[in-house]
């Protein structure tokens, strides 16, 4: 009973809302990419892999230069501390670049099997998976042969921005107090997309490419030039995941045990239909359960259990999302069983409709 | 050329090269990164073949692999694409490995017999999940079923950690089964278990049940048009379901004889266990069929077997051989309709063409030559092909002059 009482303490401490954002901040640069590859027609199962490549690049190459630019300076000298502030800066840019750059190297590759070679897209992004899965773990034992859990890397974390009188805040402190800068750029991203998607000459030609490929291409473009941008796009996002992964919060740190963060992000999408803005709430709903894990670490209870009821979560999200579904196909048959009677129907139904009532009123 | 083709098909040309650059990545890798180079690669590719012991020791890792391929071939010709084959081996691995130290002093005769009849059902139970999510509620099985495996993957790791652990083991490792309750040995010289004419057995009836029988006609008519399937009167539902629990049942068949004979101790903590992701690989490569699949299997374990000892005498990453496979199979995804050899023979021709100018040939003249060949290779699919290609540039309505702009 007092275990129970102490876990619903942690809930509401600053750290809950600090490690939600942290976990929010990798699943939405997620979603938006794969929004993105929805939008270019790709079911973009291969975001696992392109969001593990990326985040080993970054933490190896972050680590890397750190290592390099600080050289032979041991740690508490005082050429050490001349050193460590260019070293981290050093660090972080180069590593979120070329994490960035071979994300996007691996989704051209993957656009290249399944836009030009036109092979299946769901064994082919399975195979990308393994291979990122497994190249990214290679690689880590390669360069730390012994070291099993990869901790004698040190790599510089992205800079958070900090808001002293913010973090005082009891329980909403944990938002603004020490957020990375990648957490504010995840919430520009979400808007990008949107703006990208909806209110650019690109975003209508990239919805053409995936609902009515043959009208675009009957307007003179290239439905496959478009798609590869669209998805150029989409692997940058994931990339930026990639490098959040590896380098948002106090101290990087690199895990290789395959936790399927992408198919979270994957889940969160499908069970919304698409919608940039629902699923980004499911995100940060997946993220509110993801957290429990990292605050409830400390107490008696086995963190596996703990690690099960994300992936319960996303189940039930998908299953909760079907209904829906259902319900909205029998609302649509009823709706032309009644204009196959003759019967007169309101042209839109549901919040439209509510939202119409409103602006009738305003206006009377 | 053409002679070659006939002995010699096409798609086994494609195989065979990346059977070869799946064996060139793994020397690469052991060149560049090794220091002991000569002995690694002693180890790596002529230490799995070098006794009859290791021999069957080969075969006895390739043997759990044959019922993962086996579950993927089945799941894939039916074009579901669920990956629940990786849950339902580590589900059945973990409760057969719980089930037999649980019951450690009951005879054998009994134990070993439940033990694969909880696998089958654990395995089946497994797939069951996805299969039914998606059938009853169109829930897109690929995604449901990898977030089942993750789901399963914690599930595993929970009950190794808090029933199975040995803390005696060194790393994470559960208890080991006793020797008594592993599957009876048949080639005592290869070392040999029950486990391999399982494996043989399932092989064949899954022939005979995907091309011999009509619940395979069944499947892959599903396979090939969902809609078609159900305008002949075929269940989809049924069909489906029968596929995933079969699938199931045969994955988690291969996680009991995995632990009972080759890997004694359940190991996968927090990992994916590796025999089940070659396992898929070599259902692609063996194009889903099933009497292929042996032979592929075969090949991975042989290179998988390879890393191991590898690892136990160098500490070379054990990723290697998942890694090279990885590699290979997406070459082999890249080379779909490649004509290996003709290809290559093209190459040097071409590369003769570019020597010609110098003794006065123009290098126009080669294209003749070469074309009358390809044409006669594949006479009418080509032709029709190449008039397909050209027909959306055909179109006079300026497309190509917007592209260009």
């Amino acid at each position: 009973m007092l275990l129970l009482s102490e876990m619903a303490g942690a809930v509401f401490s600053n750290s809950y809302l600090a490690s939600t954002l942290q976990i929010a901040t990798f699943l939405l640069f997620t979603a938006v990419g794969v929004i993105l590859a929805r939008r270019s027609g790709v079911f973009f199962l291969a975001a696992d892999g392109v969001l593990s490549f990326s985040a080993t690049a970054a933490f190896l190459t972050d680590a890397a230069v750190r290592s390099l630019v600080l050289g032979d300076a041991q740690e508490g000298t005082q050429a050490y501390q001349a050193l460590v502030g260019r070293a981290d800066l050093f660090g972080w840019i180069t590593g979120a670049l070329l994490g960035i750059s071979v994300g996007m190297a691996f989704t051209a590759l993957l656009c290249w099997f399944l836009l030009r070679a036109k092979t299946n897209a769901l064994v082919t992004s399975i195979l990308f998976n393994l291979f990122a899965m497994t190249a990214c773990v290679m690689c880590l034992h390669l360069v730390y042969r012994e070291d099993r859990l990869i901790s004698s890397a040190v790599a510089a974390a992205f800079p958070s921005l900090k808001i002293e009188s913010a973090a005082e805040i009891p329980v909403l402190g944990g938002l603004f107090g020490d957020t990375s800068l990648l957490t504010y750029l995840a919430v520009i991203a979400v808007v990008a997309a949107f703006y990208l998607l909806n209110r650019t000459g690109f975003g209508l030609r990239l919805r053409a490419a995936e609902e009515n490929a043959t009208a675009l291409i009957s307007t003179g473009i290239s439905a496959e030039r478009t798609r590869f941008l669209g998805m150029l796009f989409a692997g940058a996002a994931v990339s930026l995941g990639g490098v959040s992964l590896a380098l948002a919060g106090a101290s990087p740190s690199l895990s290789i045990q395959p936790r399927g963060e992408a198919y979270l992000a994957l889940v969160a999408v499908w069970a919304c239909d698409g919608r940039l803005w629902k699923s980004s709430i499911a995100v940060l709903m997946l993220s509110l359960v993801g957290a429990l894990s990292t605050i409830w670490s400390a107490f008696p209870i086995p963190a596996s259990l703990v690690e099960m009821l994300l992936y319960i979560a996303a189940l039930g999200g998908l299953w909760i999302h079907s209904y829906n579904l259902k319900r909205r196909r029998k609302r649509r048959l009823r709706r032309q069983k009644r204009i196959a009677e003759g019967e007169k129907v309101p042209q839109h139904g549901g919040t439209r409709r509510f939202f119409g009532r409103l602006g009738k009123r305003a206006r009377k | 050329m053409n002679k070659i083709n006939e002995k010699f098909p096409p798609s086994a040309q494609r195989k065979l090269t990346a059977g070869l650059v799946g064996i060139l990545v793994c020397l690469l890798t052991i060149l560049l990164f090794e220091e002991k180079r000569g002995e690694s690669l002693r180890t790596f590719f002529l230490m799995p073949l070098g006794s009859l012991q290791e021999l069957g020791e080969l075969v006895a890792y390739a043997t759990p692999m044959v019922f993962v391929a086996l579950a993927t071939a089945l799941v894939f010709q039916c074009r579901r694409y669920s990956l629940s084959m990786i849950g339902s081996f580590m589900l059945s691995a973990c409760l057969t490995t719980g089930f037999l130290l649980l019951g450690n002093e009951q005879p054998a005769w009994y134990l070993v017999p439940s033990a694969l009849v909880i696998s089958i059902l654990a395995g089946a139970g497994a797939a069951a999940i996805p299969a039914a999510l998606s059938i009853r509620r169109r829930v897109n099985i690929t995604i449901s079923s990898l977030i089942l495996d993750f789901l399963i993957l914690q599930l595993t790791s929970f009950i190794l950690s808090n029933y199975m652990w040995d803390p005696a083991a060194g790393q994470s490792a559960s208890f080991e089964i006793p020797e008594r309750l592993w599957l009876p040995e048949i080639l005592p010289a290869l070392g040999l278990r029950f486990g391999f004419l399982l494996a043989a057995a399932a092989v064949v009836l899954l022939y005979l049940l995907l091309y011999r029988g009509r619940l395979g006609y069944e499947i892959r008519a599903v396979g090939a048009s969902e809609s078609m399937a159900g305008y002949v009167g075929l269940s989809y539902g049924k069909t489906v379901m029968a596929v995933q629990l079969l699938a199931g049942a045969l994955a988690g068949l291969g996680g009991a004889v995995e632990m009972m004979g080759v890997q004694p101790r359940y190991i996968w903590d927090g990992s994916f266990p590796t025999v089940a992701l070659l396992g898929i690989l070599a259902a692609v490569v063996a194009g889903y069929r099933p009497l292929w699949i042996p032979l592929s299997c075969l090949f991975f374990g042989y290179l998988w077997r390879g890393g191991v000892l590898l690892n136990e005498s160098t500490g070379f990453p054990v990723e290697v051989p998942l890694f090279a496979a990885a590699v290979m199979v997406l070459l082999l995804l890249a080379m779909r309709d490649l004509d290996v050899f003709r290809a290559a023979a093209g190459l040097f021709q071409k590369k003769q063409a570019g020597d010609a100018p110098a003794q006065g040939m123009p290098p126009a003249a080669t294209q003749p030559q070469t074309a009358p060949r390809r044409a006669a290779k594949r006479p009418a699919k080509a032709k029709q092909q190449k008039t397909d290609a050209k027909l959306p540039a055909d179109v006079p309505d300026g497309s190509e002059g917007v592209e260009e702009g």
